[in-house]
């Protein structure tokens, strides 16, 4: 699994690649805590890459989305595999914000 | 990779290429699906089993070698033709070590084509006489005990992945979720059943959750416990089965599977999301021993749908 997180000015983009499970969901938290300990205002995701997501990782996600939008932060998955598009969906968390299909 | 190596995904940003490889390989009784793109080549490679894949080294959205890169890193094993206008000694020795089966040279001459994915189809068919047919066997299962002060050395694609690629042809989709229930399965033992975690200690941050986890591993009590694991292949019910045990207190599971079956609203809650997923993942979820043990599952695509 590899996880890069890119930033121009207040904009941050955070690719996942490989299988983000509960092993690796870590690294996860930790460059999501990058991104709230900085002035980033909108986050983008791509997970085109990323084959699977544990529900360790998507508690992570959501916990980050919490403390981010407190902040007036925005996020949106500006893409993302199809297995993930529809785990999504499933849980509904396409409902607190933008989820794409890659 | 099937008995014959048949299916074959081309993916060129050229057309005329494609169309002109498209008939060859069809008139050669080869199953053929094409590609101008190489995030839709990946698209596809998650849902359907292909057997080999032809490249072309430069496609519009990414490079052939980046491709073959990023195959790899997914773990994914298909044999990769590169084609090539030109054949410099850097992409090739790259090639050469990302796995690349062979390189075609464009302007492709035909013949030399198939003899390449003849020879590729006589390697494939050596490892898979390595490999033991599902159709062989009953029933094939693989068991674990696992002692919970080891759990974090364990990468559950290492167990799983080397089994069920010995039996089983599974698309990248099914084998994926397949990965996610078992880890969903395995957290869910070892954090509940195992080290009993709150909610609150499950949320730390990573090293505080860790020095958390550390502590309750020295205690004889909780060390002591272990994780039952099996993942087993019924032939005759075309489905596989999952089941993990712990010698935890077990949960409430009566409640949760009644809340399960109710529609899903959005949770922000950290708990129940496993579950959740584990219930819309597969085919069956049983709990039983008080909830020390959950048992999924999965019914397998025929080997057409795959």
């Amino acid at each position: 699994m590899d996880i890069d997180l890119k930033v121009s000015e207040n904009r941050a983009l955070l690719s996942v690649r490989g299988s983000l499970n509960s092993d690796n969901a870590p690294q996860l938290q930790e460059k999501l805590n990058e991104v709230l300990e900085s002035d980033i205002k909108y986050l983008d995701i791509d997970f085109f890459e990323c084959d699977n997501i544990s529900s360790t990782a998507i508690g992570k996600l959501l916990l980050f989305y919490k403390d981010f939008i407190s902040k007036g932060g925005e996020m949106e998955v500006i893409r993302c595999s199809t297995p993930i598009y529809e785990l999504f969906n499933m849980l509904k968390l396409n409902q607190l914000f933008t989820v794409n299909l890659g | 990779m099937t008995e014959e190596l048949n299916r074959i995904l081309v993916v060129d940003d050229n057309p005329e290429i494609l169309n002109d490889l498209a008939t060859l390989l069809t008139i050669h009784q080869y199953q053929v699906d094409t590609t101008t793109s190489g995030c839709d080549a990946i698209r596809r490679l998650r849902k359907v089993c292909y057997d080999l894949v032809i490249c072309d080294i430069e496609i519009p959205d990414i490079n052939g070698l980046d491709f073959l890169e990023k195959l790899r890193q997914h773990n994914w094993s298909q044999e990769v033709i590169i084609i090539t206008g030109y054949l410099e000694q850097d992409y090739f020795i790259r090639a050469i070590r990302l796995g690349a089966a062979d390189f075609i040279s464009k302007p492709i001459d035909g013949q030399q084509l198939l003899n390449s994915i003849e020879a590729v189809k006589k390697k494939s068919l050596l490892k898979q006489n390595q490999t033991i047919p599902l159709e062989d066997f009953e029933e094939a299962q693989l068991s674990y005990v696992i002692d919970p002060t080891k759990f974090s050395q364990i990468t559950i694609n290492q167990i799983m992945n080397p089994f069920l690629s010995q039996y089983l042809d599974l698309s990248q989709d099914t084998l994926n979720e397949l990965l996610i229930c078992a880890d969903e399965m395995l957290t869910n033992a070892y954090f509940h059943g195992i080290l009993e975690l709150t909610k609150e200690e499950r949320t730390q941050e990573f090293t505080q959750l860790k020095k958390i986890i550390n502590q309750k591993l020295t205690e004889p009590a909780i060390a002591s416990r272990r994780i039952r694991f099996t993942i087993s292949l019924n032939k005759e019910k075309n489905s596989i089965r999952i089941t993990v045990e712990d010698d935890g207190k077990g949960f409430d599971y009566k409640n949760w599977l009644q809340q399960l079956a109710k529609p899903i609203s959005i949770n922000l809650d950290c708990y129940g999301r496993g579950l959740t997923m584990l219930y819309h993942l597969s085919d069956s979820l049983v709990f039983s021993k008080g909830g020390r043990k959950v048992e999924i599952i999965r019914k397998l695509p025929s080997r057409n749908a795959e």
